[in-house]
């Protein structure tokens, strides 16, 4: 009797403990998780976005060099491109079947997706908006992840200045973060005083994943 | 004491904490392959771009346009092939290729993931040299200023001068460099187009197609009849396409263009002398001098006709010279690429003629030393020869007048990576 009574004690006290720790692991757990799922889009983000910024200008006459970049703000980038000249740009799909010189645009918009509310802050989510228009087919666009911040590009110009004027730009510095907010909050944010310290609260469990590259858009703008 | 309920919670908690430990150890893992994947995937592209830098290393010191080589790399294999594309344009192609162990792709197929990336460049040789707006051996030490705007691509095969804040709207090349240092905050000038300097491009010499261009066209008609003279020969152009031609001391008759420049060319070992309204497509070679006594104009203006179809080269061995007479004292207006080989663009007298207005020219210019064409005073005002206004002829960018000169230069057409 003795010995189960203390057995369940002891056993009593290790559960309490373990349950504690249990918490915090799911917690960790959860956060650690949701830190992976970020990377990981934000990997595929930058992958489709170098992907495409590599074939700026490709294939557009030397004397159309200035119109390569039709639009550059920090939340909508659209240039030309051409993307089915020697292979159908869908190919994988219907067969090499649409082949021309004819220009092709991408265009990446980015755009207000949803505000997650945090009692009295909130976090405000934007979502990449990729449209790929090839001659000869029909407008694809897709919508390839979710970011929280609304200024991704920026133009410099040769000598990495920013710059306004479109023909002068040279590169473009391309800005991604991206954070997931679906984390196990804890007492730390909960019984935060104010906005301000709970947005801190909530910043050390929101681990972000950033990404910044500059790079020369295409040599195309350069020739 | 403790029995046997406590060995047995913390048997159960010590698996059920193993597990948890087993699950983080994996998404670690799976953040580790993750971070590898792309890090691979960044190195097989900057591989794949090295690869093909030293492809195009090996075009422009060996001029080859048929070649193929293999770079190993650990842990990158590219494969380089350097084909020709027409007979101007090399293609260098490039395919790098790197494995990687991958989780999930050994669980499905049994063996590596393999990464692979490409690239792909084109480059010419050969650039009509009135693809150029402005192209000098050298400047001769004159600043482009304040004022000054530029819309076509500018070489000096020297050292290019700038002061105060002109616009470039093409790129500005220069062997030598540009002073100021454009990354330097000094450099107030505008490259919109951007610049670079090494450039080693020449103003070009060699009239040998040019002259075998005309030779074709003259056939076996005596010299100074068609496309050959030997004699001055004065051309007064006329908007229908015809020109009164006036060879040497021989009476002026009237010839359809077509008919003395088949081949679209005309050579001659004498001095030319242009006017008029030109209509039609040719480029007139002297081995000595070419005068401009009086406004040469397109039949329409190509500045506000992109259709117009008419091209004049002037090309020069010598110099292209404005001539100082009563004409040319009020404004003169000069539709045509130009071509100085070995001299100057320049106005006759220009130290000493009076002000002369405005010289507008539509088109481009090239000479191996820049030439004045007037002078000013301490406050900036003209007080000899001409104040100037220079376009380029947008249509130049893609097309040239018949058989004008080449400058061979190896570019960049289009990239792909």
């Amino acid at each position: 009797m003795i010995d189960i009574l203390g057995g369940m004690v002891i056993g009593g006290i290790l559960l309490i403990v373990a349950i504690s720790a249990m918490d915090n692991a799911v917690e960790q757990f959860v956060n650690h998780n949701a830190d992976a799922i970020v990377q990981n889009e934000l990997t595929g983000l930058t992958q489709i976005i170098q992907h495409d910024l590599r074939k700026m200008g490709y294939g557009i006459p030397e004397n159309q060099q200035n119109t390569i970049l039709r639009i550059g703000q920090p939340t909508h980038l659209k240039y030309l491109t051409n993307l089915n000249m020697e292979r159908d740009y869908f190919a994988d799909q219907h067969g090499n079947l649409h082949i021309d010189v004819i220009p092709d645009t991408i265009e990446y918009q980015i755009a207000v997706f949803d505000t997650v509310n945090f009692i009295d802050t909130s976090i405000v989510l934007y979502s990449v908006t990729r449209t790929v228009k090839v001659t000869q087919e029909n407008p694809s666009v897709s919508y390839i992840g979710t970011i929280v911040n609304n200024s991704v590009f920026r133009y410099l110009d040769q000598i990495g200045n920013p710059t306004g004027v479109l023909p002068a730009t040279k590169m473009i510095e391309v800005t991604l973060v991206a954070m997931n907010p679906n984390i196990y909050i804890n007492n730390d944010v909960l019984l935060a005083l104010g906005p301000v310290e709970r947005m801190r609260e909530l910043r050390k469990l929101i681990r972000e994943s950033y990404w910044r590259q500059t790079r020369v858009i295409s040599k195309n703008l350069r020739r | 004491m403790f029995g046997k309920g406590a060995l047995i919670y913390v048997i159960g908690f010590s698996i059920i904490f193993s597990i948890y430990q087993l699950k983080l150890n994996q998404l670690t893992v799976r953040a580790s392959d993750n971070f590898v994947s792309h890090y691979m995937g960044t190195i097989v592209h900057e591989e794949a771009m090295t690869a093909t830098n030293i492809g195009i290393s090996r075009v422009w010191e060996t001029s080859t346009n048929n070649d193929t080589f293999t770079i190993v790399s650990p842990p990158c294999t590219s494969f380089v092939a350097i084909s020709a594309i027409g007979s101007d344009t090399v293609l260098v192609r490039t395919k790098t290729r790197s494995r990687i162990f991958d989780d999930d792709y050994y669980s499905l197929h049994n063996t590596t993931l393999e990464l692979r990336d490409s690239v792909l460049a084109y480059f010419a040789y050969q650039t009509p040299v009135s693809q150029f707006f402005w192209f000098t051996g050298t400047e001769n030490g004159v600043y482009w200023i304040t004022g000054d705007t530029v819309w076509g691509p500018v070489h000096s095969n020297h050292i290019l001068h700038t002061n105060g804040s002109p616009v470039f709207y093409g790129k500005v090349t220069a062997k030598t460099g540009i002073s100021p240092n454009p990354a330097a905050p000094g450099n107030n000038a505008h490259f919109y187009g951007g610049w670079e300097v090494g450039v080693d491009a020449s103003v070009p010499t060699d009239m040998t197609h040019l002259i075998m261009a005309a030779v074709a066209g003259n056939g076996g008609a005596p010299v100074n009849t068609v496309s050959l003279y030997n004699q001055t020969l004065t051309l007064n152009f006329l908007s229908n396409g015809n020109v009164i031609r006036t060879v040497g001391t021989s009476p002026p008759d009237t010839v359809a263009l077509a008919d003395i420049a088949p081949t679209g060319a005309i050579h001659s070992v004498r001095d030319i002398h242009v006017y008029g309204v030109f209509n039609g497509q040719v480029t007139l070679h002297t081995t000595r001098n070419i005068w401009i006594d009086n406004d040469i104009t397109y039949n329409t203006n190509p500045l506000t006709d992109p259709n117009c179809t008419s091209f004049l080269g002037l090309v020069a061995d010598q110099n292209v010279v404005i001539a100082d007479n009563q004409a040319n004292n009020n404004n003169v207006v000069i539709h045509a690429n130009i071509l100085a080989a070995t001299g100057s663009m320049t106005a006759q007298n220009y130290a000493g003629r009076p002000v002369a207005g405005t010289l507008t020219i539509v088109g481009s210019i090239a000479q191996a030393s820049r030439g004045a064409i007037g002078t000013f005073g301490g406050g900036g005002g003209i007080t000899h020869g001409f104040s100037k206004r220079y376009y380029f002829d947008p249509r130049c960018q893609t097309i040239s007048p018949p058989n004008y000169p080449f400058v061979r230069l190896l570019r960049l057409v289009s990239w792909w990576e």
